[in-house]
């Protein structure tokens, strides 16, 4: 744990155009809320942070439905994956996702702490004449922002104050297994997502139910959706109380989860009990807003001739009010 | 102990090359305290009691596997971070997943996943070139096609070369 930390001290006095990742986009992202790669992609590229795409990767696979049916599928797709920004000649591996996250990162723990795993997994690996040396380190978009970006910085960045009330969802594979994870924070206790949002210029609103998870992990989603949508449909109801502008997420599945689940829970909900249209967005949707891009940039578009698509719910009210806030420079010449 | 022999013999029986049961011999210290009950979200919306998923492991009781419970998990790690004689309950409830799939007990929604994956290497695939979640890509002014698996042929040869390698498909013959 120390040792990663005093890595990441080193990191954060790199300037922007030093940092270099190898872009994980795993299967939910890129092919059904693309929207959270063109936010994160246009982000990055204005920061000036190089990204390379990993070139021919696989699912991470899942943490629950390949994790639960075969864990020797699972390390080996996953140690696959790492090869790839390893070949990238790239030591960060960026994924923008909890349940990637919680995979690949388990899956470089289990190769560079568990020798006879490493064995048997470099030995499957061989076959393609592919071997894992342990140079990758796995990072997840939070991760980044908090400590390779940093909070002052991020302070820096702001164009544009916004002053949303936000509910933040970590999400579970981000906060634990605590003993695995990066942050070096209570996973009962987390502040690093509230801290960035913060600094971002935006208001976390305190709920009840705050770190629950949002159901659809571990399977459960694939393959019993109603006891899933239960866990969504208790923390939407605790949003709901404490009333906010925007849902903020930094998983695509917790974000599918949220969004489409606020359509799904619709036949669950009590007689008489007002539909949920809370907007979902990503944070680097956020960040980019702060910074003063405009929505369509962020992929907070809502192309009108595809039906089904994300996102469920509408940005509408959200944008509305984006629209009205000026830029803190306009603001200030006044 | 006889139940801490049956509980080896039974892992053993259906542990792979691959797969260390470590994990699965902590529970042996489990005290029935049901800490893990009480933290566990998934208990609030259906049958899952993971202290019983424990007491039944431990005793090697097959209902364990064939039953739906363990997959009510929604993989949330509370009960493990929470566990007081520090048993990685989450990953034992994946581990006994495992083993109940070698039995035959896979939940059927899980099977389209699974195949997606064998068969695309993503288990949430494109749907091709001309589906709506390729043309949405275009609007939000990315490739068509991302740059994964789905872009490059030879990737999916080498994941098929993998698959066959540590013999899934004999053990799970989804593709
Ligand atoms: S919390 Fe740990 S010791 Fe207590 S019942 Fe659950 S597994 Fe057993
Ligand atoms: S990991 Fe699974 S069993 Fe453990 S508390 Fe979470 S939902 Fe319950």
């Amino acid at each position: 744990m120390t040792e990663i930390k005093e890595k990441k001290e080193e990191l954060i006095e790199k300037p922007f155009s030093d940092l270099k990742y190898s872009l994980y986009l795993g299967c939910v992202i890129p092919n059904r809320y693309p929207m959270i790669e063109r936010a994160s992609r246009f982000v990055f590229d204005k920061l000036g942070i190089e990204i390379i795409d990993m070139n021919g990767a696989t699912c991470c696979p899942a943490p629950g439905v390949f994790r639960s049916v075969d864990k020797a599928l699972w390390l080996t797709l996953g140690a696959r994956n790492l090869t790839i920004a390893q070949n990238n000649n790239t030591t960060e591996l960026l994924t923008l996702c909890n349940g990637c996250f919680g995979t690949l990162h388990e899956v470089e723990h289990e190769m560079k702490s568990n020798p006879e795993i490493n064995k048997r997994i470099n030995e499957v690996l061989a076959e393609k004449n592919l071997h894992f040396d342990g140079s990758v380190n796995v990072r997840q978009v939070m991760d980044v922002l908090y400590f390779d970006i940093g909070l002052e910085r991020l302070k820096s960045l702001v164009k544009r104050t916004l002053n949303l009330r936000t509910a933040i969802h970590y999400g579970c594979h981000i906060l634990k297994p605590a003993t695995t994870q990066l942050f070096g924070q209570d996973p009962d206790n987390p502040t690093f997502f509230d801290e960035v949002v913060e600094a971002i210029g935006s208001k976390s609103i305190d709920y009840r139910e705050k770190l629950m998870c949002c159901g659809a992990g571990g399977s459960l989603r694939t393959g019993f959706k109603d006891s899933s949508l239960q866990y969504t449909l208790a923390k939407l109801r605790e949003i709901r109380k404490v009333g906010v502008d925007c849902i903020v997420v930094c998983c695509p599945f917790c974000h599918l989860q949220f969004d489409l689940g606020q359509v799904e829970v619709s036949k669950l909900l009590d007689e008489g009990e007002e539909e949920f249209r809370i907007p979902v967005i990503f944070i680097t949707q956020l960040l980019g807003l702060a910074m003063g891009y405009e929505p369509e940039d962020l992929g907070m578009i809502k192309p009108t001739e595809l039906k089904g698509i994300s996102p469920f719910i509408s940005f509408d009210p959200l944008l509305k009010k984006i629209e009205s806030i000026p830029l803190d420079e306009a603001k200030r010449d006044k | 102990m006889p139940q801490d022999q049956k509980l080896l013999k039974y892992s053993s029986e259906y542990s792979d090359e691959l797969s260390l049961d470590d994990e699965l011999k902590k529970i042996r210290s489990c005290i029935q305290c049901g800490m893990c009950s009480a933290v566990c979200p998934s208990g609030s919306f259906t049958a899952l009691v993971t202290r019983k998923i424990m007491r039944k492991a431990l005793a090697g009781d097959h209902s364990v596997l064939s039953g739906p419970e363990i997959w009510y998990c929604s993989t949330c790690f509370n009960c493990y971070e929470r566990c007081p004689r520090t048993i990685p309950v989450t990953n034992v409830i994946l581990r006994l997943r495992n083993m109940a799939v070698r039995e035959g007990y896979l939940p059927d929604n899980l099977k389209s996943v699974i195949k997606n994956l064998a068969n695309t290497g993503h288990a949430v695939p494109l749907g091709g070139p001309d589906s709506k979640w390729a043309k949405l890509r275009e609007l939000h002014k990315l490739k068509k096609v991302p740059p994964t698996v789905h872009s490059f042929p030879e990737a999916l040869d080498e994941l098929f070369t993998l698959l066959d390698k540590i013999k899934f498909n004999a053990r799970i013959p989804y593709r």
